[in-house]
């Protein structure tokens, strides 16, 4: 009898081989191999283009082997829309990037690509704080949490109560698709890519503006080893920033 | 279309820009600036070719430039002065990322908010500040419609040779003067795209846009080639002027709205002075030095006029001869020099 074998996993054919510099139990790494799985399963990567944003995204052209565009600080909305008029009938538009970026600088863009219904996949990787420029507070930092320009950690007086910025984009009509999951448990990393490609899947098909918000961590600047990490944030998120799928055009995945 | 239009400068620029092969506008709607925006989507409306967008601010206008022009769109953006610190930010990176672009400075009173009357004060924050990390923007100075039409023409032949932004400062008196451009008359070039693209051609590899360079070596080397086309940009373009009565012991320099005026002023003397040449840099980076040294040679008063605290004379400074008289006049505040006040200005210094 002849064996037949079916490659269920492997080395992603969008994801480069070039050593990545993400630090030790920092959830970019998933990230990125996330987006390479949900781009070759849908066997878009001649399709599609990438915008990073400034941070510890801004080395993604490096990681992903597809056509890519390191946006500058608080401007890869506006790049990706730029894109997105242009090569939008023929091809897929996303845009990753941290939430110091996006929730910052790159709020305004942000939302009014939201309102226009902009033609793009956004996946923001939140992970609390500003990670490459050195742990600085974020705007979801939580309460109290400590940070390089935070000390004695993030004050309501100084700083305002963490907002769920993901939930924020739900009464946009012009938004089509929001959803988000935990980038550290094995569950939804699973299900995470089959957002991503969701995501893009709407994109192709509706031409919708879609988000997904990939709860990360940051080991190095929570100063902590990566499992006491998790547990933490895991602990510390709970009931500020849910996972799950929070507008859909159709009912499909469930978190 | 018919061959003669009466135009606005900023409409002026609008056409031409049209007419160059312009697919897309970015920009965010402010006085002087909207009326090209206005004129282009009334164009756009009459399906002549071209996309106009307006953003939801001029920093983000000029980073959807950006991705439409990796996209493969040929750009055209327009800011007015005090948005002139956004067009300076996005002209790094689009000197970073050895792209073109044609941005139009319409200039108005400042510093701050100001007002929205004519000024030449935005002359060295445009020359110095697209420097920054050692980029480069050729700046153009055109004054009448006709000129608006050919700056822009050479503003997109400038920027795909070169792959760098260029601005063009157009003082807000320039941008609403109206006359009859006769498009017959102009040899408007036909500028083949050749920017690099997103999905252009890498040998099969995927193309990537990044100004960031970890390594020191890796930027390094971007810089050394980054000089290299400075220089051969240098090189190769000699900066454009206009000169009114060439042999003449007296010579007036001025740009935009201030040469108009000082034209009007020349042309209005009748034997009271000596006759005065007038020299118009139509460019200011290059700038024509060659043409001006020679100007300059002949002659033994200097006039210079602008409608900044002195910017022209400051820019003018290393190619003025010890042994020249010069002069200075400067109207600021949005006041556009009067031909009389000109004149008077004239008569009493010599």
């Amino acid at each position: 009898m002849e064996l037949k074998f079916e490659q269920i996993a492997g080395f992603p054919k969008s994801l480069s081989e070039t050593p990545q510099h993400f630090c030790p139990g920092c959830t970019h790494g998933v990230n990125t191999r996330l987006i390479a799985e949900a781009i070759d399963d849908l066997q878009v990567a001649g399709d599609i283009v990438g915008v990073c944003g400034m941070g510890c995204s801004a080395l993604l052209p490096d990681y992903l082997d597809i056509d890519m565009v390191a946006a500058p600080p608080g401007q890869a909305i506006p790049v990706a829309v730029g894109l997105s008029h242009e090569i939008g009938e023929k091809g897929l538009v996303f845009v990753y990037l941290g939430e110091g970026d996006l929730y910052g600088r790159g709020l305004s863009a942000l939302f009014h690509a939201a309102i226009r219904g902009e033609s793009l996949s956004v996946f923001c990787a939140n992970n609390l704080n500003m990670g490459m420029s050195g742990g600085h507070l974020s705007p979801t930092s939580l309460l109290g949490q400590k940070t390089a320009t935070t000390p004695n950690g993030k004050s309501t007086v100084k700083y305002g109560v963490p907002v769920d910025f993901t939930r924020l984009l739900l009464n946009i009509p012009g938004v089509s698709f929001v959803a988000r999951f935990k980038g550290f448990t094995a569950g939804e990393i699973r299900k995470g890519k089959e957002l991503f490609k969701r995501s893009l899947q709407i994109q192709k098909f509706q031409k919708g503006f879609s988000f997904v918000e990939i709860l990360g961590i940051c080991p190095t600047n929570l100063e902590l080893p990566p499992p006491e990490a998790v547990k933490q944030v895991k602990s510390a998120i709970s009931g500020i920033y849910p996972s799950g799928i929070f507008k859909t055009p159709e009912v499909g995945i469930t978190l | 279309m018919e061959k003669k239009r009466l135009l606005k400068g900023a409409e002026a620029i609008g056409e031409a820009a049209i007419q160059t092969g312009c697919t897309r506008f970015y920009a965010y709607p402010v006085p002087n600036q909207s009326d090209l925006m206005e004129y282009l989507i009334q164009e756009e409306n009459n399906g002549r070719g071209l996309t106009v967008f307006q953003a939801e601010d001029p920093l983000a206008a000029f980073f959807m430039a950006y991705g439409a022009t990796i996209g493969g769109a040929r750009v055209l953006t327009a800011v007015n002065s005090v948005d002139l610190p956004d067009a300076l930010r996005a002209a790094s990176y689009f000197s970073a990322a050895d792209l073109p672009l044609v941005c139009i400075v319409f200039t108005q009173s400042g510093p701050g908010s100001g007002n929205i009357y004519p000024e030449q004060s935005d002359t060295l924050a445009a020359l110095y500040g697209t420097r920054v990390g050692d980029g480069f923007a050729p700046v153009l100075t055109p004054s009448t419609p006709t000129d608006c039409v050919l700056a822009t023409n050479e503003a997109f032949r400038l920027a795909e040779t070169y792959h760098v932004p260029v601005f063009i400062l157009l003082d807000a008196a320039c941008a609403q003067l109206t006359e009859t451009v006769d498009f017959s008359a102009l040899k408007i070039h036909d500028i083949p795209k050749n920017h690099p693209t997103i999905k252009g051609e890498n040998g099969g590899q995927p193309v990537k846009f990044t100004t960031l360079a970890l390594d020191i070596e890796k930027m390094e080397e971007r810089k050394e080639a980054l000089k290299e086309k400075q220089a051969r940009f240098l090189g190769e373009e000699d900066g454009s002027y206009k000169i009114e009565g060439n042999e003449n012991t007296t010579l007036v320099v001025a740009f935009g709205i201030a040469a108009i005026q000082a034209k009007r002023a020349l042309e209005s003397f009748q034997n009271e002075v000596n006759p005065c040449s007038l020299f118009e840099p139509t460019s200011l980076y290059p700038f024509p030095k060659k043409a001006l040294q020679e100007a300059m040679s002949k002659a033994n008063q200097l006039f210079i006029l602008d409608m900044s605290n002195g910017q022209l004379a400051e820019l003018l400074k290393p190619y003025i001869p010890e042994d020249m008289t010069l002069h200075t006049f400067s109207t600021t505040g949005g006041a556009v020099p009067r031909v009389e006040q000109i004149k008077s200005w004239i008569q009493q210094a010599l």
